[in-house]
């Protein structure tokens, strides 16, 4: 088995299901990630997306369909490739950093059928990409998370895999770390040209990381699109409220493509669901929400976090009505004060209610 | 063993109830709870000393304490029998002096106190790491919420030792039930002796089970206790941090703590010793070749015994882990159980089994033209059933944590990263298991060197080891003779020791 120089290739999953005992973890999940992209399976825990990545990197069989990268099939009922001849890196959880290597031993761990020079060549490289070098002889327990994480990332990405699998490769690591390095991440996983996923349950994570996102809820797939798709465009409300903020408001279906709300008329792009007359649930984001000093519409201030650049408000209308509003922070404005706002959504999402 | 309580001959039982129990009973209660307390006293005494505070040749001390693990309890009882002799220089000097007769005659007292002093440093090693692994993050956050002194030992760190203290007491109390050798030697009976010599001086293997049954309940009410401790001792979250850091004593107080500790270790350690090398010395002007045979026979018992144990611990410990086998949790427990049994316990329960075993094997292979003799009594195998069943905790223990440092991920990493097959075990189990298995082997190694009544009963026919030797030397009042064998157990016991003895001098170095 040889693994250097493999070019990027595409995933494709046709129809898997994923069985524990009796209970289908993951139901029939069809995607294509393109080679060169990074997917992210995002969902909550439970939802069966570290069951279909392990299935993807052979480490659990599958009851139903076929998983290929590019012509050669992994995995299909009753047939699973072994992971060791697969080609594929994982990054886990919790790393799994062997304890008794040093970063640089690690590292080299996925090389030993490379020739010398090319496999220490290999390593050097990436350990001065990482800025690792100066830990290079520690062991795996002397650095800190960060560091670990990159190094279990770098362990990956040494033998230059077909494709790269991440499950949750950030969750031990504290919030303001994570952002940093998930751009760091992407950054490195492009400048090898590698295919990758990445799981998460974290929208931030998933926006930051990946071209393309797949939403999983109860073992099946509800989403699959580019990130700015899902968020604005989400294909159903529990969709919409697990990969963002915002409310919803009740509105009046007035024609295939027009929604009466306190606050007017909006437009939809897409066919509003119901007959028109009927009563829908209207999505609006925090960002659909636009402060405005001279609006003519005004609302109270009931809540307000500070996130750095900007505020996210809660508003009450007149008629009781909350709303979320993105500001920018400049903005200071206090509780139970009225603030002008109006509504920039060109178009909305609706849903049945 | 059961069956030996249902079918013990009546007269013999008799006698036994009416003049052996009655004293054997509370002796041997006398004897575990006075080792168990005096031990726990010693044994966390010394660690918080050497944990908490700094002080000249502190490292060295650590080291020192530990030695005594080499010296098994018996070897210190014939010492300390001849010092106390009539005619020896110590009482005849108290005669001199017109105080009367010497105070320390040989009785309970005194057994307590020499088995203490052999057992000590399990509770010593034991504690020490629990000291060690609160670190000092726990004690800064309790003074933080505003604890006094004395609260944060009260509340934080004598909580979170507890646990460890009572495991190693828990550990300490097992041996001194399962002891034979110290017993015998200062002629104190208790249940161990009580099972030997109905078997052997009243020739009743049957009611020697029954007796043994008894001493099995003990044992019991300490595997239970064992259990409850066993899920409180936590691992704290905070172990990855500062180290506890030691107070620097001044000048008086490390005259003090020296001289306490110099003290000590010249009555457990350093006086036998030279008394050991003393009698040796007058010994060796006539070499006897025998003495050589003895030792290799005991390495090589020990080394057997440790070798079958470390692959028996490697294979239960992945079953376990893999739960391969349906039995796998009760196949755990199991294991860990022996090493609560006393030797004499096994010893008989497993002879009577075992011997009748033999016998149907040898007709069944007759019967299909085979003719050996025995299976089970060819050469040590008896004997090194006998260890395996008695010391398979002690090699279980560290194994087991080996394999469980190893986590299915890291399994996995490997396997990703394409190492299968032997490359795996070459590069991955090998590497992070060694260490267990070095450590087993270490601890099997010492236990089986000292170890007594199983190799008294289970052995064939002449095999006598260093252990038996200095048992028939000393039973018959020839402690000079025992002096050379001694002398060789506690040097081929400190081999291995020292390696121990390495890893912490490292740790210390480190810290």
């Amino acid at each position: 088995m040889t693994m250097t120089m493999v070019q990027a290739q595409a995933l494709t999953l046709s129809h898997v299901h994923c069985r524990y005992g009796k209970d289908d973890v993951v139901r029939d999940i069809s995607l294509t990630l393109s080679a060169g992209h990074i997917g992210c399976l995002l969902g909550p825990s439970g939802c069966g997306k570290t069951t279909l990545l392990r299935a993807i990197a052979g480490l659990e069989p599958i009851a139903q369909g076929e998983i290929h990268i590019g012509d050669s099939l992994l995995s299909r009922a009753g047939f699973r490739m072994p992971p060791q001849q697969r080609g594929i890196g994982m990054v886990f959880q919790d790393w799994a950093l062997f304890p008794h290597l040093t970063v640089r031993e690690n590292i080299h761990f996925g090389l030993l059928d490379w020739r010398r020079t090319d496999a220490r060549l290999r390593v050097e490289h990436l350990l001065a990409v990482t800025e690792l070098g100066a830990h290079a002889d520690k062991l795996p327990q002397a650095l800190s998370g960060g560091q670990q994480q990159r190094v279990a990332l770098v362990r990956a990405l040494a033998p230059k895999p077909k494709l790269l699998l991440l499950d949750e490769p950030f969750s031990s690591l504290d919030a303001s770390l994570r952002t940093s390095l998930a751009q760091e991440v992407r950054q490195l996983i492009k400048q090898e040209g590698m295919t990758a996923i990445l799981v998460t349950h974290d929208h931030h994570e998933a926006y930051a990381m990946a071209d393309d996102v797949g939403v999983m809820m109860h073992g099946q797939l509800q989403q699959w699109a580019k990130p700015y798709q899902v968020y604005h465009e989400p294909v159903s409300r529990p969709v919409a409220e697990f990969v963002g903020e915002g409310v919803f408001l009740v509105g009046q279906k007035m024609s295939h493509h027009q929604v009466h709300t306190e606050f007017g008329n909006l437009n939809s792009r897409h066919i509003i669901p119901g007959e028109i007359g009927g009563f829908v649930n209207v999505m609006l984001r925090p960002d659909d929400v636009i402060h405005d000093d001279n609006a003519r519409t005004t609302a109270q201030v009931v809540d307000k976090v500070f996130r750095g650049a900007d505020f996210l408000y809660t508003l009450e209308t007149s008629s009781g009505l909350q709303i979320q509003a993105l500001v920018p922070s400049h903005h200071n404005h206090a509780i139970h004060e009225r603030i002008g706002f109006k509504i920039a959504a060109d178009h909305v999402i609706t849903f049945p209610r | 063993m059961i069956y030996g309580g249902f079918n013990a001959e009546p007269e013999v039982w008799q006698h036994l109830v009416d003049y052996v129990l009655p004293t054997a009973i509370p002796n041997t209660l006398w004897l575990v709870a006075g080792v168990t307390t005096l031990a726990i006293l010693i044994g966390t005494l010394l660690a918080w000393l050497t944990t908490a505070y700094a002080f000249a040749g502190r490292r060295l001390f650590v080291i020192l304490l530990l030695l005594p693990l080499a010296m098994p309890s018996y070897i210190l009882a014939f010492i300390y029998l001849d010092w106390i002799s009539y005619p020896a220089p110590l009482p005849t000097w108290w005669r001199a002096q017109g105080w009367g007769e010497f105070p320390l005659q040989p009785g309970r007292a005194l057994t307590i106190v020499t088995m203490t002093f052999g057992l000590y440093p399990y509770v010593f090693l034991v504690t020490r790491q629990a000291f060690l692994s609160q670190g000092q993050k726990l004690i800064e956050a309790a003074a933080m919420l505003g604890s006094s002194k004395w609260r944060i030992a009260r509340r934080v760190v004598i909580p979170l030792s507890l646990p460890w203290i009572a495991g190693s007491g828990l550990l300490v109390a097992m041996e001194t039930l399962a002891d034979y050798g110290t017993v015998a030697i200062f002629n104190y009976d208790t249940l161990t002796t009580a099972v030997v010599s109905t078997w052997f001086s009243l020739y009743s293997k049957i009611t020697a089970l029954k007796v043994a049954g008894i001493l099995l309940l003990f044992v019991l009410v300490f595997i239970y206790l064992e259990r409850r401790i066993q899920p409180r001792q936590f691992e704290s979250s905070a172990r990855e941090g500062a180290l506890l850091k030691r107070r620097l004593l001044n000048a008086k107080e490390q005259f003090f703590v020296i001289s306490f500790l110099l003290t000590f270790l010249a009555v457990v350690l350093i006086a036998p010793m030279t008394q050991l090398l003393f009698w040796s010395s007058q010994q060796l002007t006539q070499w006897n070749p025998e003495w050589l045979v003895l030792a290799y026979r005991s390495v090589i018992t020990a080394l057997s015994a440790g070798i079958v144990l470390a692959i028996l611990a490697v294979s239960i410990s992945f079953a376990n882990r893999r739960k391969v086998m349906p039995a796998h949790n009760w196949l755990g427990r199991v294991s860990t159980f022996g090493y609560a049994f006393p030797g004499v316990v096994l010893a008989v329960g497993l002879y009577w089994p075992l011997v009748q075993l033999d016998y149907w094997l040898s007709d069944a292979f007759y019967a299909i033209g085979i003719n050996i003799n025995s299976v089970f009594q060819f050469g040590i195998t008896l004997l090194l059933i006998g260890y395996a069943a008695r010391f398979l905790a002690v090699a279980h223990k560290p194994i087991f944590a080996a394999v469980n440092r190893i986590t299915p991920r890291h399994e996995e990493s490997a396997r990703l990263l394409g190492a299968s097959g032997t490359r795996l075990g070459r590069r991955l189990y090998w590497p992070l298991l060694s260490g267990g298995i070095g450590t087993a082997l270490l601890l099997v190694f010492l236990d089986v060197m000292k170890e007594i009544p199983i190799t008294l009963l289970m052995r064939p026919v002449g095999w006598e080891t260093l252990a038996t030797k200095i048992f028939q030397f000393t039973v018959e009042g020839q402690w000079q003779q025992a002096a050379v064998p001694a002398l060789l157990l506690v040097l081929t016991s400190l081999l291995p020791l020292s390696w121990l003895c390495h890893k912490l001098w490292q740790e210390e170095i480190s810290r």
